[in-house]
């Protein structure tokens, strides 16, 4: 069976606000998603309901044909969520980040130093987290994703702060992804650069897609 | 996927000790004020010894427990800003095993210090040998509970901004029956009564916010983790 997403009518209100209604959408194995707006159009907020983190006023997302507030263990294992926040510990070094992620995510893995040296932070291993500059807090959030043998992908601004070599090394992610079946859920104002034809939802205004 | 709880429950305590331990106001704080507390009360009070004996157990008491609730706001707090929470939330472990480990980190560096101390800080309150024996005993028993129900309480106003004092009356009423038996056994042993009945009561109340604790506590992480 190929795995598959599903956005069921999705609907957010913030105060009085609506943020999306009706959003529904079908995202198989093998595609990305780029989720497009101007800010504050509930780019992030789609991205924490699709990770499980808030319900949605009304509508579902599935994971297979299950919901995925019920079937949350199955989900979790499948999904890798990036958000705005880096949710990485500043005094903590790059490497025992990593491997404490590796440890939440129930992975074992013995490369960690090979990951470190793909990601481009091999000078900076043995250094606390809090001396590292922006975009190099990126690439240890990106690294997560190559030990992760997640499906799904939720990615929230990933390129933001990165540099050419950066955006390299996500956009190589991002094709192996695809290639390996993966499915990826992209929050970003810029176009990606992929030689894979990307499908879009527009949050806000802009609803002609 | 093959799981195992009680190797992953000690990589991520160890973890989570370091962060606290790099940050070292984090937990110095708390303990600096705990033994100011405590040692302004004999000069407070002045040369009447049996009085400050006396007074012993509540000082400690009181001293240890406002000690404890100013380092809990610090548990969930930077996790919230750093968006580590999120990573909790999506961990393959179980939300209640992953807030044990915090409570038990948070035990490790915050109330083992206190009891570390304590018989100096009896010492200067002229407590007998029987007496800091006591002392001990009932903090090893008291300062796990409430650790453990701190973090409910922690965990409860993540979100809320500049919560002040709302973590405090919170927690203090909840607090108030290991505050009573806490000092209760070390008046008892002052007095040369049978404790065993208050040591077993404050062996039920650790035993209970043991079992009910961490699962509040992760329920109300996602709760938070939602608005």
């Amino acid at each position: 069976m190929t795995d598959q997403l599903c956005l069921h009518d999705l609907s957010f209100k913030r105060k009085h606000h609506v943020l999306f209604s009706k959003l529904h959408h079908t995202i198989n194995a093998g595609e990305i998603i780029q989720v497009r707006g101007h800010n504050g159009s509930g780019k992030s907020t789609l991205l924490r309901i699709l990770a499980g983190f808030i319900e949605p006023h009304s509508g579902m997302v599935t994971w297979n044909g299950l919901c995925i507030s019920k079937d949350r263990e199955n989900y979790i294992e499948n999904m890798i969520y990036i958000g705005h926040s880096n949710g990485i510990k500043p005094n903590l070094t790059v490497y025992e980040n990593l491997s404490l992620t590796c440890i939440l995510t129930g992975f074992q893995s013995k490369d960690l130093h090979i990951i470190i040296k793909k990601a481009g932070l091999e000078a900076v291993s043995h250094i606390r987290a809090q001396y590292l500059s922006a975009g190099q807090l990126r690439r240890l959030c990106l690294a997560r994703l190559m030990f992760a043998s997640s499906t799904v992908w939720l990615l929230d601004e990933p390129n933001t702060a990165l540099d050419d070599e950066g955006q390299g090394l996500l956009n190589t992610l991002l094709r192996n992804h695809i290639i390996n079946h993966g499915i990826a859920v992209i929050a970003t104002h810029q176009a990606l650069l992929l030689n894979h034809t990307v499908k879009t939802i527009f949050l806000g205004d802009h609803h002609a897609a | 996927m093959q799981l195992n709880y009680l190797h992953a429950f000690i990589q991520i305590t160890k973890h989570e000790i370091k962060i606290i331990l790099r940050s070292r106001f984090t937990w110095i704080t708390p303990l600096v004020f705990y033994i100011m507390v405590v040692c302004l009360f004999p000069l407070a009070i002045g040369h009447d010894q049996t009085l400050l004996a006396n007074m012993a157990p509540g000082v400690i008491w009181v001293a240890a427990l406002l000690a404890t609730i100013i380092s809990m706001g610090h548990v969930f707090r930077n996790d919230f800003d750093e968006g580590y929470l999120d990573l909790l939330l999506v961990s393959t472990y179980p939300l209640s095993l992953l807030a044990l480990t915090k409570i038990t980190s948070h035990w490790i560096s915050h109330g083992l210090p206190l009891i570390l101390i304590s018989p100096l800080l009896g010492l200067l309150l002229n407590l007998n040998t029987e007496e800091l024996c006591a002392l001990i005993f009932t903090l090893l028993l008291g300062t796990p509970v409430l650790s453990l129900i701190g973090a409910i309480g922690a965990a409860l106003t993540v979100t809320v901004r500049s919560n002040g004092l709302l973590l405090p009356m919170l927690m203090i009423p909840f607090y108030i029956p290991v505050l009573i038996f806490g000092t209760g056994i070390m008046i008892m042993t002052h007095n040369h009564e049978p404790v065993i009945a208050y040591y077993a009561m404050m062996g039920a109340f650790v035993l209970l916010s043991l079992v009910f604790a961490p699962l509040l506590t992760g329920q109300a992480l996602k709760i938070g983790a939602s608005g």
